[in-house]
């Protein structure tokens, strides 16, 4: 029996968008005059709806939906950085996400800097990355670039250089939301197959994408997402059936 | 409907802050080493005299508030000018704590929002880096007083203790301006207005016997009053703190440091869908 590595049971995500917002003192001094202690008037909006689902370790997951469906904020919640309305998230095991290019950068500092900066937001020591510095070096492929500052950076420069530091960090889950869709088709091929050599590693991997035949050629299971809920969560060969069926 | 209540995370590590020692990043430690060398590195990579503009700053202030304050208003404080160096070095440290402790959370809501960090450790990381600075301005002082021949005395190690809470005060205060940034936009306004007139009822340019009796209630209601005031006498004088100025310091300082500890940990998980 694989133990499980993400646990999701009935999770539901909700945000409060506030309209006529009291964002500064003027306006809250008013409202308080008026006896009216709200910060605002709240509307809900719905984001995830009762999500369960199981992840075991070493499983190579693919996501897959229309945009707005709600997997950027499952990946969210799943990393940490939202907190679920309703509804108990279970991890074991230490997550790099790389939901965003170049997030974690800072824009003066170089491309070497950077990968401490990076490695430390994400949760690693200085010994990981001293064990792992000149792997990540090499494999972004950036050779002397690695010392011009982030801000000079193209868009395929940053994401060659966010997924050589987060896939080479050894952490036991990853998460990839829409990342790869940057890259040349070389650099993409490179990911894919690094990817798929970690899986076989024993990682567990978790993919956004809305390339199919990703999907096809290297996921052990799809999910699809529709509207906020799992549309469907098993093989990938009915998975991509399920995902071309929303169109 | 689920019989799930409210949700709830669980994480073999976590980035949120759930007792008080949390507050201080200790699991964090490389992050927070980054993020200041990130700061330092921002700020003077491209300044040519770099490090010195931390030191001209307060400096010329000084000089000013000296000529002013010795020469025409014609004020009596025996070494005035270690007096006021002693008085205006904190102070900006403390303003700096400030400012970059609310922006710290709104100015980097695109890191907040894709990467999970423990929020706090922003602030942190602005009022070390605030610290350091400060801490190296520091020799300043000891050679003034040098200089000009005031006292330096064994009282000198009661410095780093009120510096610590001093430290502890501006940690509280980036917190809680951290936050209440991302909700209300022109608090910066009112923390300027703020302190301009937090710096008068500081004793920095003056000694508390000078404040009329019915007017000392205010200086004694500023938590950082007997911080400046302690700090002015040891370098100005060699006076050893009272007992009283203590224990002010301390209580005000693990006061506003506890509650701001409360409040933070309260809103540290909406906050980042407020960004």
């Amino acid at each position: 029996m694989k133990k499980i590595a993400i646990e999701l049971k009935h999770v539901s995500k909700k945000f409060t968008y506030r309209s006529d917002k009291t964002n500064n003192i003027k306006k809250m001094m008013v409202n308080l005059s008026k006896f009216n202690f709200s910060l605002s008037s709240p509307r809900t909006i719905d984001v995830l709806d009762n999500i369960s689902v199981q992840i075991h370790q070493g499983d190579f997951v693919g996501i897959m939906g229309r945009n707005g469906a709600g997997k950027s904020t499952l990946l969210k919640i799943i990393s940490g950085i939202y907190m679920p309305t309703v509804g108990e998230v279970h991890i074991h095991g230490k997550i790099a996400p790389l939901l965003e290019l170049g997030a974690g950068f800072a824009d003066e500092l170089s491309g070497f800097e950077n990968i401490f900066l990076n490695a430390a937001i994400l949760g690693f020591n200085r010994e990981k990355v001293n064990t792992y510095l000149d792997d990540i070096v090499n494999f972004s492929e950036l050779g002397e670039k690695i010392h011009m500052p982030v801000r000079n950076y193209s868009s395929g420069m940053l994401v060659r250089l966010g997924f050589s530091i987060a896939v080479h960090l050894d952490a036991p889950i990853l998460l990839f939301d829409e990342i790869l869709a940057v890259g040349d088709v070389g650099f993409q091929e490179k990911c894919l197959k690094k990817i798929d050599e970690i899986y076989k590693a024993g990682k567990t991997i978790i993919l956004v994408t809305h390339s199919p035949e990703q999907v096809e050629k290297f996921c052990n299971r799809c999910i699809v997402f529709d509207d906020k809920k799992i549309a469907y969560d098993g093989p990938t060969a009915n998975g991509i059936k399920a995902y071309n069926g929303l169109f | 409907m689920s019989q799930y209540s409210s949700g709830q995370t669980f994480v073999a590590s976590s980035n949120k802050i759930y007792r008080l020692w949390d507050v201080f990043c200790p699991n964090h430690k490389f992050l927070v080493y980054n993020l200041i060398q990130r700061n330092l590195k921002l700020k003077y990579k491209k300044s040519v005299l770099g490090f010195l503009w931390s030191l001209i700053g307060p400096a010329s202030t000084a000089v000013i508030y000296y000529v002013i304050f010795k020469f025409v208003m014609k004020v009596s404080i025996p070494n005035y000018v270690s007096f006021i160096l002693m008085g205006i070095l904190p102070w900006n440290f403390f303003l700096t704590c400030l400012s970059g402790g609310l922006d710290s959370l709104v100015q980097n809501h695109n890191l907040l929002n894709k990467i999970p960090l423990p929020i706090h450790s922003l602030p942190f990381a602005e009022v070390l880096t605030a610290f350091i600075n400060f801490a190296l301005s520091l020799p300043i002082v000891l050679i003034v007083a040098f200089i000009s021949n005031a006292p330096i005395t064994l009282n000198y190690f009661f410095i780093p203790i009120f510096l610590f809470f001093l430290l502890l005060q501006c940690y509280a205060y980036a917190l809680l301006l951290g936050i209440g940034f991302v909700y209300l936009k022109d608090l910066r306004h009112a923390m300027s207005i703020g302190t301009q007139l937090l710096f008068y009822m500081t004793p920095i340019l003056y000694k508390i016997e000078m404040v009329p009796e019915n007017l000392r209630c205010l200086i004694y209601l500023n938590p950082m009053s007997m911080i400046f005031s302690s700090l002015n006498l040891i370098v100005s004088e060699g006076i050893t703190p009272s007992a009283f100025q203590f224990l002010h310091a301390a209580g005000a300082s693990f006061f506003i440091f506890f509650v701001s500890y409360f409040i933070f940990k309260k809103q540290q998980f909406s906050v980042i869908e407020n960004l």
